[in-house]
C-alpha cells in the first residue's frame, strides 16, 4: 500500500477508479534507480529528479522500497555515538568555526574508543537516507506495474466507507477471507445469489450508527483476499475530500493484479485427519465441500459424504460452542455432528438431530450408521 | 429476564427486555447484521441512566476492567489552585481544565486519578509526552503504569497512549478504563481523534489545555465529547510562574541574492492567479478555497506550488542556519532551545553545529536519551521541528529562538512558555524572520495574542 498522497485516480461523475498504470516504462526507470543507487538516499533523489508525474513515481518509489534490502542500524550504538558528538561539540562552544568539527569528532572518537572516520561514519547513519541498499527488489517492471495498480486500489480504500465483494463459492478463500475480517476487527454479511455465488458486505461496528472511513485502511486490507479468487467484482463508496464516490471494479476489467497462492489448508485437528483417513477408504469424502450461508454468516463445514455434511465440534472455548450450535440449528440440511463428550452442552443432543458423542477420538463403528445412507464411492 | 448491555468494540449492544422508553432514545439504532440495537459507547452512561429510570433489570457486561482499584503511594501535593480545579472537576466529574504552560496540569490530572481510584486511559499529543507522563505517573502510581504507542504496547491499570494510538486502539482499551485524561485536548475535536472519546464508554473525562480555543471552531464540540471548562486560569492569576522579565529580539536576515531572484519569481505567479481569480486571504479557511481550487485547476495547484515554495525559502534561507552561529556565541553556557518549522532546516543546523536534533526522523531511542541529557543539564542546546512545541517540561531554558513558524498565537505562547518557567534570570527570545517577505507579517500577527 502507498499513502493517500499518492494516489492518482480518475473521477467521472460520481464514479471513480484509480488511474491505473498500463505501461512498464516508468517502473522500469524506478527498479533501475534502485539497482544504480547505493543507498536510500540516492534512491530517492534520482526519483526525484526523473522528469513525469510525480505522484506516480513517487507510489513507484514507495513500494520499491518496500521491496528492497535496507542496511540494519543499531540505533543504541548510533545513538551512544551521537550524544557523544553533541557533547564533545557543547564543551567546545559548538562547531562554530567550520575547522572546530575536525576536533570533535576527535574528542567523541577518543572517548568512545573508535576511528573518528568511524565516529563520522555512525554519526550520518541516524538518518535513513544514508542506510545502504543491500538487494535491490528482484521484480520485474511488470510485477511492479501489477503491484502498483493493487497498491492504488487499497489506497483509494483508506477513504471508503463499506465494500462489497462478489466471489464463487471456493471454499479455501471464503475460509481466508472470513479469518482476515475477524483478525482486521471488521464485519461482514454474507448473502447468496443465484447461481451459486457469494455476496459480502463488509464494514465495522459504528458503521450501522453513522458513516464513517473509520475502517478505511482495514477494509483495504482484504483486498488481497478477494482477488485471489477466480472471479471477483468489488463495489465500494468512497469519501474524497467531502464527495461520495462509488468505486466498482472486477476481474475482468481491472489490469491484472498481483495474487497471492491459497495455501492447502491442513486439517483443524488431528481428530479430523483421522476421521478422513477413516472414512475415505469406505465412501468419497469431501473436505471443506463448500460455503453455506445462514442468516449471514458463513459456515463451511468439515466434510461432506453424498449430500450429507458432517461437522466435527473438538475443543474449544464455551462462546465459541454455543455460537457453533446457533449456526449447526439454522443449516436446514442434513447435517451429522460429531462432539466432544466431554465438552457437549446438554442441548447439543437434546435439541439437535444427529448427535452424536465421541471421547477422545469418533469411531467408525459409531458413525457409520449415519453415513451409509450417503456412502457412495 | 432484563436488559443486557455488552461491549462491541467502540459500541454497546442491547439484548434481551428493552422497554420502549429505551427504544425511542435517538442515539440507538437497530442493526441489522447482528439483530440488535446498538449505540456509540459514549452513550453509555446515559443509556444505563436512562434504563434504571425505566426500573428494568439491568445486567451490565459492558466492563472488563484493567484492574479493580489505583491508589497511589505517595500524597499528591496541591498548590490552592490546583485545589481549586480539582474540586471543581470532582463535582461531576467531567470537563476541561484549562491553565497555563507550567502551572502543574498534570498533576491535577495525577490527583484526579488517585482521588477517582479507577483504571484510566491517558491520551498525550506526543511520544515525547508519553515519557513524560509515564516518569510523572510512576511516582505516584509505581508498577502500575504502562505505556501504548509505536513498538511498545504494554498496557496496565494507567494507560498512557499517543492521540494516534489510541484511535485505532479505542476499540479493544476502551472498555478496559473508566476515566480518560486527554492532555492538550484541544487536539481532540478533529474528526478522527474525536472517536477517541466517542468510541469509549468510560463516564469520568478530564481534559487539559492553556488555550481550548480552535481556529476551526470545533472546540464547542468539547462540551460533549469531555464535558465543559470547569476551571480556567491564567498565567496573570498565578503568582510566580512564568518570570514576567523577558525580551523578544527579532533578528532580521537577508535571502541570499539567488534565493531572492527565486522567491520573488515564486511571488509573482502566485499573486497573478490570486488576481486573476479575484481571491484574497483574511484567514486560514480562505486559504482552504485555494487548497480545494487546486484539486481541479491546474493553474490553481501552480499557485499553491508556488506559495510553498516561498515558504520553505523563507524558513530554510541559509541566512537563518547562519544567524544561529551568532546566537550560540553570544550565549555560551546558556541552555538554548532553536524551533524551526520544516525538519529540514533543523537538520541543517543541527549538522552545521553539531546539536542535538528531536525530530521524527530520529529514532525514539535517541530522542529519549538526547531529551533526558538536555534535563540534566549535560547538554545545553537543541534543535527542534514540532515536535517540543506542547507540554514537554523543560527545565530552566534561557534562550529559545524561533526560526521559522505559523502565524498562529497558540504555537508562540507554546514555545515562549519553554523559557518562561521561572528561574532567577532574564529570559530571552529570538525571532529569527526573513526581511522583506510575508514572514514578517506573520510574526507580527502571532505576537498579537500575547502582550
Amino acid at each position: 500500500m502507498i499513502p493517500l498522497d499518492y494516489l492518482r485516480v480518475v473521477k467521472r461523475g460520481k464514479e471513480i477508479r484509480p488511474a491505473y498504470l498500463r505501461e512498464a516504462a516508468a517502473a522500469e526507470a524506478v527498479l533501475k534507480a534502485a539497482q544504480a543507487a547505493k543507498t536510500l538516499g540516492e534512491f530517492r533523489k534520482a526519483v526525484e529528479a526523473m522528469a513525469g508525474d510525480k505522484k506516480l513515481l513517487g507510489g513507484l518509489a514507495r513500494l520499491v522500497e518496500q521491496l528492497m534490502e535496507i542496511e540494519q542500524v543499531d540505533n543504541r550504538l548510533v545513538a551512544r555515538v551521537r550524544l557523544e558528538v553533541f557533547k564533545a561539540s557543547a564543551a567546545a562552544g559548538y562547531a562554530v568555526a567550520e575547522e572546530d568539527r575536525e576536533k570533535i569528532f576527535q574528542t567523541a572518537a577518543a572517548r568512545l574508543r573508535i576511528g573518528s572516520e568511524e565516529v563520522k561514519k555512525l554519526f550520518q547513519k541516524a538518518y535513513e537516507e544514508n542506510r545502504a541498499i543491500l538487494k535491490p527488489p528482484s521484480i520485474t517492471p511488470e510485477e511492479l506495474v501489477q503491484r502498483y495498480n493493487l497498491a492504488l486500489i487499497q489506497t483509494l480504500l483508506f477513504k471508503s466507507l463499506y465494500v462489497k465483494a462478489t466471489i464463487p463459492n471456493a471454499p479455501a478463500v471464503v475460509k481466508n477471507l472470513v479469518r482476515a475480517v475477524k483478525g482486521l476487527r471488521l464485519m461482514y454479511i454474507a448473502e447468496e445469489k443465484t447461481g451459486g455465488d457469494l455476496e459480502f458486505h463488509f464494514d465495522g461496528p459504528v458503521s450501522a450508527l453513522r458513516q464513517t472511513e473509520r475502517y478505511g485502511t482495514r477494509l483495504a486490507k482484504l483486498i488481497p483476499y478477494i482477488i485471489a479468487a477466480d472471479r471477483w467484482t468489488i463495489e465500494a463508496a468512497v469519501k474524497l475530500n467531502e464527495r461520495l464516490y462509488t468505486f466498482k471494479e472486477s476481474h475482468d476489467k481491472a489490469p491484472q493484479l498481483p495474487r497471492r497462492p491459497i495455501e492447502a489448508e491442513e486439517f483443524d485437528s488431528s481428530v479430523e485427519q483421522e476421521f478422513y483417513r477413516q472414512v475415505s477408504r469406505l465412501c468419497a469424502v469431501e473436505r471443506e465441500p463448500e460455503v453455506v450461508v445462514v442468516n449471514g454468516r458463513v459456515y463451511i463445514p468439515d466434510f461432506k459424504i453424498g449430500d450429507l455434511y458432517v461437522e466435527i465440534v473438538g475443543f474449544w472455548t464455551p462462546d465459541y460452542l454455543r455460537r457453533k450450535y446457533e449456526k449447526l440449528t439454522k443449516v436446514g440440511k442434513p447435517l451429522l455432528i460429531l462432539v466432544n463428550e466431554e465438552l457437549a452442552m446438554a442441548t447439543w443432543k437434546e435439541l439437535l438431530p444427529n448427535v452424536v458423542l465421541f471421547k477422545g477420538r469418533p469411531r467408525l463403528e459409531d458413525v457409520f450408521k449415519y453415513i451409509k445412507p450417503h456412502c457412495r464411492r | 429476564m432484563g436488559l443486557t448491555l455488552t461491549w462491541d468494540r467502540g459500541t454497546v449492544l442491547l439484548d434481551g427486555e428493552i422497554p420502549p422508553e429505551i427504544r425511542q432514545l435517538t442515539f440507538l439504532k437497530l442493526d441489522p447484521r447482528v439483530g440488535r440495537y446498538r449505540a456509540l459507547a459514549i452513550y453509555y452512561p446515559r443509556l444505563l441512566a436512562a434504563a434504571r429510570a425505566s426500573g428494568v433489570a439491568v445486567e451490565d457486561r459492558v466492563w472488563a476492567p484493567q484492574c479493580r482499584e489505583v491508589r497511589p503511594a505517595a500524597e499528591v501535593k496541591l498548590r490552592s489552585y490546583q485545589e481549586e480545579a480539582l474540586a471543581a472537576w470532582l463535582k461531576t466529574k467531567r470537563g476541561v481544565v484549562v491553565m497555563p504552560t507550567g502551572a502543574g496540569k498534570t498533576h491535577v490530572a495525577i490527583a484526579a486519578v488517585a482521588k477517582l481510584g479507577e483504571p484510566a486511559l491517558v491520551v498525550v499529543p506526543t511520544v515525547e509526552l508519553v515519557e513524560q507522563w509515564r516518569t510523572k505517573l510512576s511516582q505516584y502510581f509505581p508498577g502500575r503504569v504502562g505505556v501504548w504507542y509505536g513498538e511498545e504496547k504494554r498496557e496496565s491499570c494507567i494507560t498512557v497512549i499517543t492521540y494516534d494510538s489510541a484511535y485505532t486502539a479505542i476499540e479493544q482499551l476502551g472498555n478496559r478504563f473508566k476515566m480518560l485524561v486527554f492532555d492538550e485536548v484541544h487536539h481532540l475535536p478533529s474528526p478522527s481523534y474525536r472517536q477517541i472519546a466517542e468510541l469509549s464508554p468510560a463516564p469520568y473525562r478530564l481534559g487539559l489545555t492553556a488555550t481550548p480555543e480552535r481556529a476551526d471552531g470545533l472546540h464547542t464540540d468539547l462540551d460533549w465529547l469531555v464535558g465543559p471548562v470547569v476551571y480556567r486560569i491564567s498565567a496573570a492569576e498565578i503568582k510566580g510562574i512564568w518570570t514576567a522579565d523577558y525580551d523578544v529580539e527579532v533578528v532580521k536576515v537577508d535571502l541570499t541574492p539567488e534565493e531572492k531572484a527565486q522567491y520573488k519569481e515564486l511571488e509573482k505567479k502566485y499573486l497573478a492567479y490570486l488576481r486573476s481569480r479575484g481571491l484574497r486571504f483574511r484567514s486560514p479557511t480562505d486559504f482552504q478555497k485555494l487548497v480545494m481550487l487546486s484539486g481541479r485547476d491546474p493553474r490553481a495547484r501552480e499557485a499553491l506550488e508556488a506559495w510553498h515554495g516561498m515558504r520553505r525559502l523563507i524558513f530554510e534561507t541559509k541566512a537563518k542556519v547562519e544567524a544561529v552561529g551568532e546566537i550560540l556565541r553570544r550565549h555560551p553556557g546558556s541552555k538554548i532551545l532553536i524551533f524551526t518549522e520544516y525538519t529540514s532546516l533543523a537538520r541543517a543546523v543541527s549538522e552545521r553545529y553539531l546539536l542535538p536534533l528531536v525530530t521524527h526522523d530520529i529514532s525514539p531511542y535517541e530522542r529519549e536519551q538526547v531529551m533526558a541529557a538536555f534535563r540534566r543539564g549535560e547538554l545545553k542546546a537543541l534543535v527542534t521541528g514540532k515536535v517540543l512545541d506542547e507540554g514537554v517540561d523543560i527545565p530552566d531554558v534561557d534562550v529559545v529562538v524561533i526560526l521559522g513558524g505559523t502565524s498562529s498565537v497558540r504555537q508562540f505562547i507554546q514555545r515562549m512558555g519553554r523559557a518562561l518557567r521561572l528561574k532567577p534570570h532574564k529570559a530571552k527570545i529570538y525571532e529569527v524572520v526573513t526581511a522583506a517577505t510575508r514572514e514578517v507579517g506573520a510574526a507580527r500577527r502571532r505576537k498579537k495574542g500575547v502582550a
